[in-house]
């Protein structure tokens, strides 16, 4: 996709925060809009590979590199807009260290020099935005799979909840969401259903982007309706955010047909490797029998995966829907195995790769009326307010997503500084 | 049918109350909680809004026992979900089944492959003068026994996009069916599901799919002109098996017409005794040869019924040109299980009746025994073949026999089979409603004047045969 070979991996949002702002500056070695050596180099490199392949492209037409140059183009323009600043900047250094400068233009330029020190720090803002490149799968729609863990019945409630919570969410930020899977626990369709297993699909382009940071164990501590002594349960749900993948090449926003027969491709499944299984009526079959059943399982034989689904009465609803989630689960794998060994590289620096597969990512306290994300450290007081997937939601995603833009710089310099040692050694 | 563990029906009801009422139709737990799941949805989508949670949930329990009865849950709900359409269900008539579904499905994608563009193109000199050929080759084709008219429907749904021509006549026995199948037809283009051209045809065309009454047993269907495929889910259930081998739900709500064939008697056939219930087979086969359709997909039974389907399909092979014989299984896209064979052996040894002894009787009497030893046709009676396997294709149970003409089917032949059987002055095929006009029109060379000529040539022909003990060597 993007950049040296790990960038492309590592997730980012495409806007700065406060909270980033002050990373750069701790991270980098010099004053204010200063990039460390290595990240610079990078910037060049990539800027100078935009400027090859432009000329190649004037030449003879490629699709390949005409894309490979518009992921190029934002760095080449915020590296040279940077640069002309950096360059201006030591030009009015120079006229003030100069001794015949006359007092007024001294003056001036030491006016400038303070306004173009501001402009540069936005300018090294947005270089370092184009080198963080978006996640791969930041502009695809997702599937937000909801699982009860420890916690029993209360867990399935819980689970029950959160689900609803997303929907609320979607309704109000108005992304499309629909019901891909949902399992209850039990058959009572009064109050909440207890759930085994949801998984809601959100259509909108882009939803995995906003949502990917809401992976992870969810811990509920509260008194279950059931609990007659009135004492306060922990009980978790796992929460799983998978890209969605366009059925075919035509409807995808990037990918072109050729990612899904490309075996290279996250998106490429060998349907060779893929073993259907379905509900076979007993006995005779045919005439004889009128069964109702549906169900459909795919098993990924080389790295048994298994997805099911018996939703709908339509076994060719059902086949569609496994085979959708089944893509991706592999997408959402393959590139999970990638990053966690380009985490195994880094040294020193904790992967965010797996982060949320089995880490508590957040509690949800009622007691104390509280919500707290265990990654951004940030807490909201108005759990109804979160529940019904309000603004106080938005807080909370908002600030784990700046958390995880932090992470990502860090990641990026200390591998550039593992990779400049490594060098020098 | 066996009692239901007590264990089972106590862990449905620990689930919900509603389950173990719902356990006695559906027998196992997983689909016990699916139907419960949907027959809610039913509720909440069609019960009126205003109705009180309370009168919501008697509709439900009142669903309940209906389905603990062992109605089936396609009734109740009023459709069958079949490839992406959904069919309408409704007493008297047969639920679409899922294997019926799964072959539909692969027969269309070998048609959509392109392997059998070459068999689509129409050649022959009855195809070019009868028809306006189209400009893109497309498949005509007859669905035998069309029920809810499933089958017509999958299919152009799934052909219609790549063969904009695709003609699909559907026929039954049963007014209601076709009814029904009208109605599936128009419910289905309505929600999108089928192109319009399926029901009002293409630049003023006739309509695409179009289903007419016609019991296939008595009358020789006629009336498509040329035909490509011809595909069948004929009732095929003796009745030994209706009460051994079918499911409760089955025996008692679905219609008996649609599943055992009300022939009662074995007949005979090529000199050699078939089963009653292999009768629609055998009218199968010759609807193959006398249009020289290309493909032959005949839904059966069992193991057992597919192999003297296959032996009777050989024994039309030496007359008819060759055709490959396949035999599906349920799902004849998967792999093979373990332990499933993919080879049916054939043997070509075959009991023939005794010709029976005609000594003093009359020449009339004797063609009449001669007949009934040899079924409708005089017929060479010392045939026999070598034995041959056949190859079996998919996982599951044996389920549809296929013949694939290989050789275009020696045109002599077929045009004098032909011209027999518009000689045995069958009925033109009953039609229905507002199909019947449109229809007629795609008539090619039937009873016009021609034709009686013909058949008054024929009679005079054989006569002559008869004189000469001259047997046509055709099955
Ligand atoms: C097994 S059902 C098949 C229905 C449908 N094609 C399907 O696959 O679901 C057989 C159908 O054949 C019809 N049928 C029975 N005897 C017939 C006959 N002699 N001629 C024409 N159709 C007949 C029945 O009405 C019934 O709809």
């Amino acid at each position: 996709m993007f950049g040296a070979p790990y960038i492309c991996r590592r997730c980012i949002n495409a806007s700065l925060r406060p909270a980033r702002r002050r990373l750069l500056r701790s991270a980098s070695t010099t004053s204010h809009g200063s990039f460390s050596p290595a990240l610079l180099s990078r910037a060049r490199n990539l800027a100078s590979e935009h400027d090859r392949l432009s000329k190649e492209t004037a030449e003879s037409f490629d699709a390949k590199i005409s894309r490979r140059i518009g992921e190029l183009k934002s760095v080449s323009e915020a590296l040279k807009e940077w640069e002309t600043a950096q360059d201006s900047l030591k030009e009015l250094n120079s006229l003030l260290k100069d001794p015949t400068t006359d007092s007024e233009l001294r003056e001036l330029a030491a006016e400038d020099i303070s306004s173009t020190v501001t402009q540069l720090e936005t300018l090294s803002q947005r270089l370092a935005t184009s080198l963080t490149p978006k996640h791969p799968f930041q502009d695809l729609p997702c599937l937000v799979e909801i699982r009860p863990g420890v916690g029993g019945g209360e867990a399935a409630l819980f689970a029950a909840d959160l689900l609803k919570m997303y929907q609320a969410y979607c309704s109000r930020k108005g992304m499309r969401s629909s019901l891909l899977k949902y399992e209850t626990a039990d058959g009572d369709s009064d109050g909440n259903l207890p759930l085994a297993e949801a998984i809601l699909e959100i259509e909108t382009p882009g939803s995995y982007g906003e949502l990917r940071s809401e992976a992870g164990v969810h811990r509920v501590q509260r008194v279950p309706a059931t609990e007659s002594k009135g004492r306060t349960h922990t009980s978790a749900v796992g929460v799983l955010v998978l890209p969605s993948l366009p059925k075919s090449g035509s409807e995808g926003q990037e990918m072109g047909e050729a990612d899904f027969n490309d075996p290279e491709s996250d998106y490429y499944v060998n349907p060779g490797d893929v073993r259907t299984d379905v509900m076979r009526a007993r006995g005779a079959g045919g005439q004889h029998v009128n069964t109702t059943d549906s169900a459909i399982r795919l098993t990924h034989i080389p790295t048994n995966t298994v997805v099911s689904m018996q939703d709908s009465r339509s076994q060719h609803q059902n086949r569609e829907r496994a085979w959708q989630l089944l893509r991706s689960k592999l997408a959402q794998a393959k590139r999970e195995a990638r990053e966690e060994e380009v985490v195994k590289l880094r040294r020193g620096v904790i992967g965010i790769a797996k982060m949320g597969r089995g880490d508590k990512v957040r509690t949800y306290n009622w007691g104390q009326q509280r919500v707290t994300d265990h990654r951004s450290g940030m807490s909201v007081h108005n759990l109804d307010d979160v529940m019904e997937g309000g603004h106080d939601l938005d807080k909370i995603i908002d600030s784990v997503k700046s958390w995880l833009g932090d992470r990502e710089i860090e990641a990026m310099l200390a591998d550039d500084e593992a990779a400049a040692g490594n060098s020098k050694s | 049918m066996p009692r239901l563990p007590n264990a089972l029906i106590l862990k449905g009801y620990k689930i919900s109350p509603l389950l173990p009422l719902i356990l006695r139709g559906a027998r196992t737990l997983d689909s016990a909680i699916n139907e419960l799941r949907w027959l809610k949805e039913h509720v909440s989508a069609t019960a009126k809004p205003s109705l009180s949670p309370q009168s919501k949930r008697k509709c439900l329990l009142q669903l309940c026992i209906r389905r603990s009865r062992a109605e089936p849950l396609q009734y109740i709900l009023g459709s069958q979900p079949f490839g992406d359409l959904d069919i309408k269900c409704r007493p008297g008539i047969l639920i679409p089944r899922p294997e019926t579904e799964a072959y539909t499905t692969h027969l269309a994608n070998l048609l959509l492959s392109g392997n059998y563009d070459t068999l689509l193109r129409t050649t022959g000199k009855l195809a070019k003068k009868k028809h306006r050929l189209p400009k893109v080759p497309s498949p005509r084709i007859l669905d035998v026994c069309s029920g809810s008219g499933c089958i017509s429907l999958l299919l152009h749904s799934l052909l219609a996009t790549r063969f904009p021509d695709t003609a699909i006549f559907g026929l039954d026995i049963s007014h209601t069916a076709i009814a029904l199948s009208n109605q599936n037809l128009e419910l289905n283009v309505k929600a999108g599901k089928l192109l319009p051209s399926a029901s009002q045809g293409r630049d003023g065309g006739y309509p695409q799919v179009q289903f007419g009454r016609c019991n296939v047993l008595s009358k020789y269907p006629i009336g498509f002109g040329h035909l490509d495929i011809i595909i069948s889910n004929p009732p095929y259930i003796s009745k030994a098996k209706f009460a051994s081998e079918t499911t409760r739900s089955v025996r008692n709500y679905e219609p008996k017409l649609a599943l055992v064939p009300f022939q009662n008697q074995p007949f005979t056939r090529g000199g050699l005794e078939w089963e009653p219930e292999l009768k629609f087979y055998d009218r199968l086969l010759k609807l193959h040869q006398t249009h020289s359709s290309k493909i032959l997909l005949m839904e059966i039974g069992d193991e057992e019924q597919a192999r003297r389907v296959v032996e009777m399909a050989a024994l039309a092979n030496q007359h008819t040109g060759s055709n490959k014989i396949e035999l599906w299984r349920d799902y004849p896209d998967a792999s093979p299980e373990k332990g499933e064979p993919t080879m049916m052996n054939i043997q070509g040894s075959f009991k023939e009746l005794p010709y029976p002894n005609v000594e003093g009787k009359t020449k009339i009497e004797r063609e009449q025994i001669h007949r009934t030893w040899n079924g409708m046709k005089p017929e060479n009676p010392g045939i026999k073949f070598d034995e041959f396997d056949v190859p079996i294709r998919g996982a599951g149970k044996i389920r549809s026999v296929v013949l694939f003409r290989e050789n275009n089917f020696r045109k002599t032949e077929g045009s004098k089979l032909m011209k027999e059987m518009l000689a045995m002055r069958l009925e033109d095929v009953t039609l229905c409603g507002a199909a019947k006009k449109k229809w007629q029109k795609w008539d090619v060379g039937m009873p016009g004047r021609e034709n009686r000529k013909f058949s008054t040539k024929l009679k005079v022909e054989k006569r002559k045969r008869r004189k000469k003990k001259l047997r046509p060597a055709s099955f």
